[in-house]
């Protein structure tokens, strides 16, 4: 074989050519807006994440495991101080704190940044896989019973988590997104960026302390989107932005196609009306429903009737 | 003296310390040839799916800008290599099964060194088909050839992003032409 290979050929240059009598301008100078778009919310949605700054991830370091077992062994004292539920039960919190605590994983395995010849959004497997914890444990610990009445909010979260945990496939994605942010070098938020046993111990630790006297917290715990996360939410999320990656990843996992945000909308709908006609493909692939109908009483075949858009009916296996 | 203008690294750079501009610099450097990459790569069966692959393609590289490292490569091939494993990432989750090796044999008999006038292309059509031809040459080839003739990566680096090594892209290469040759000589006997 002749070095000619490596030179241009005619053919290069007829390619070039047919490519350019194919190109569309318009349809680039949309792509170019939605593309920046999109980076530019990535990039915004990945720093206020972060907040409120790198100077809290320090603590939060492969080092920090022995300090998130800390936190959990100190929320789980302080939990049986405070909040001993029943004298027939004095034990079960302390118990099921102890083995929390017990279950803290062990550190990530290392990590070559420089291993891979290009990044990709999921991580390494290597450091996914972190410790999930023990659902019945988290249960106890959770369980509104074991809380004075004004926890209840934040009991239902933690034991949203461990019903979660105790098999729910959503769970799966909780633990993967956890696990992802962990595994990405950049200025993450602490708790945030944890992995799920940690982020649970801190989590622990955060509603013993600060349960009674403080409810600005616990509206701030409440309130933190990557905290407790919300699988469908995601899906819908995922299926607006096209990104057809994670849309086929929290699929796979088993969330519900069509699970509804409180007005109704699911994810086909919002692919729909964010022009996504690829996420859509897979949403319909999946057998996201075409019919069910939001709030407003619209359904996503409706919204593509509407937008009349030829590639998304076809995604949708509309006729035009 | 007008400056020269920032190169590839520069422009990531400064994205990194928040300069919007500069990311928009870099994308129109490179978003027809990774777009294209992407689509050709997709095929027209899954043609559907380009926009929102190119678009995951530049948030990865806005998200690993730091990953960078110019002195392992350039950034075209940093980014066709981010580009294929989205692709390839999509056809594991859709269960393609690619067209591998099937052509290479029938790829081989063809001896045609001599280049065919394909430089002049007019007619759309005819673009249109060289196009389909490109889409239906095995996805190692086809992601081979279109590296090299629109994205400008040497065989080098095809055969690194590619994991195939530089023997490897260097045969796909001129299989793939050789199949277009013979493609698009078919099509101008044809049309005569």
């Amino acid at each position: 074989m002749s070095d000619a290979d490596d030179i241009r050929d005619p053919i290069d240059a007829a390619y070039l050519a047919a490519e350019a009598a194919q190109a569309g301008d318009d349809a680039r100078a949309a792509r170019r807006a939605r593309v920046l778009a999109a980076v530019a919310a990535d990039a915004a949605a990945h720093t206020s994440a972060s907040a409120p700054g790198p100077a809290r991830r320090v603590a939060w370091r492969p080092g920090g495991w022995l300090a998130a077992a800390g936190v959990a062994g100190l929320g789980g004292w302080l939990t049986l101080q405070l909040y001993r539920p029943t004298p027939a039960r004095p034990s079960a919190p302390a118990a099921a704190a102890v083995r929390v605590q017990t279950a803290a994983p062990p550190a990530l395995a290392p990590t070559d940044p420089h291993g891979a010849a290009a990044p990709n959004d999921s991580p390494p497997t290597a450091t996914a896989s972190t410790v999930v914890p023990p659902a019945r444990e988290a249960v106890v610990i959770a369980s509104p019973k074991t809380f004075p009445p004004e926890a209840a909010p934040l009991a239902r979260s933690l034991g949203g988590q461990a019903e979660m945990a105790a098999g729910t496939t959503a769970l799966k994605s909780n633990e993967a997104a956890f696990a992802a942010d962990a595994a990405r070098d950049e200025p993450l938020d602490a708790p945030a960026a944890a992995p799920p046993a940690m982020a649970r111990a801190a989590a622990l630790g955060l509603a013993a302390a600060k349960l009674a006297d403080s409810p600005a917290s616990m509206a701030r715990l409440q309130s933190s989107p990557r905290r407790f996360r919300d699988a469908p939410a995601e899906l819908r999320a995922a299926a607006a932005a096209g990104r057809i990656g994670e849309l086929e990843d929290l699929l796979a996992q088993g969330v519900a196609v069509d699970a509804p945000d409180e007005a109704g909308r699911t994810a086909l709908m919002a692919s729909i009306q964010a022009n996504r006609p690829g996420a859509a493909a897979v949403l319909h692939r999946h057998g996201a429903s075409l019919d069910r109908r939001n709030r407003a009483g619209v359904s996503a075949r409706d919204l593509a009737i509407e937008k009349d858009d030829p590639t998304l009916n076809a995604a949708l296996g509309l006729r035009p | 003296m007008e400056s020269d203008p920032p190169d590839d690294a520069e422009l990531l750079r400064a994205h990194r310390s928040g300069d919007a501009h500069a990311f928009a610099r870099l994308y129109d450097r490179y978003d027809r040839p990774c777009f294209q990459f992407i689509r050709r790569l997709l095929g027209q069966a899954h043609a559907i799916a380009a926009e929102d692959l190119h678009q995951e393609t530049w948030i990865a590289v806005s998200r690993n800008a730091g990953d960078f490292d110019c002195g392992r490569g350039s950034f075209p091939a940093w980014l066709f290599t981010i580009a294929r494993h989205k692709a390839w990432d999509y056809f594991r989750r859709q269960k393609v099964a690619v067209l591998t090796t099937t052509r290479d044999e029938a790829a081989m008999l063809v001896a045609d060194p001599d280049p065919t006038p394909l430089e002049h292309l007019e007619s759309r059509e005819l673009a249109a088909r060289l196009l389909s031809a490109v889409e239906a040459l095995p996805v190692a080839q086809r992601e081979t050839f279109v590296m090299f003739a629109q994205g400008g990566l040497s065989l080098e680096e095809i055969g690194r992003a590619t994991g195939a090594g530089f023997e490897t892209a260097k045969s796909r290469l001129r299989y793939a032409r050789a199949t277009l040759r013979q493609a698009m000589a078919g099509e101008r006997t044809a049309n005569v």
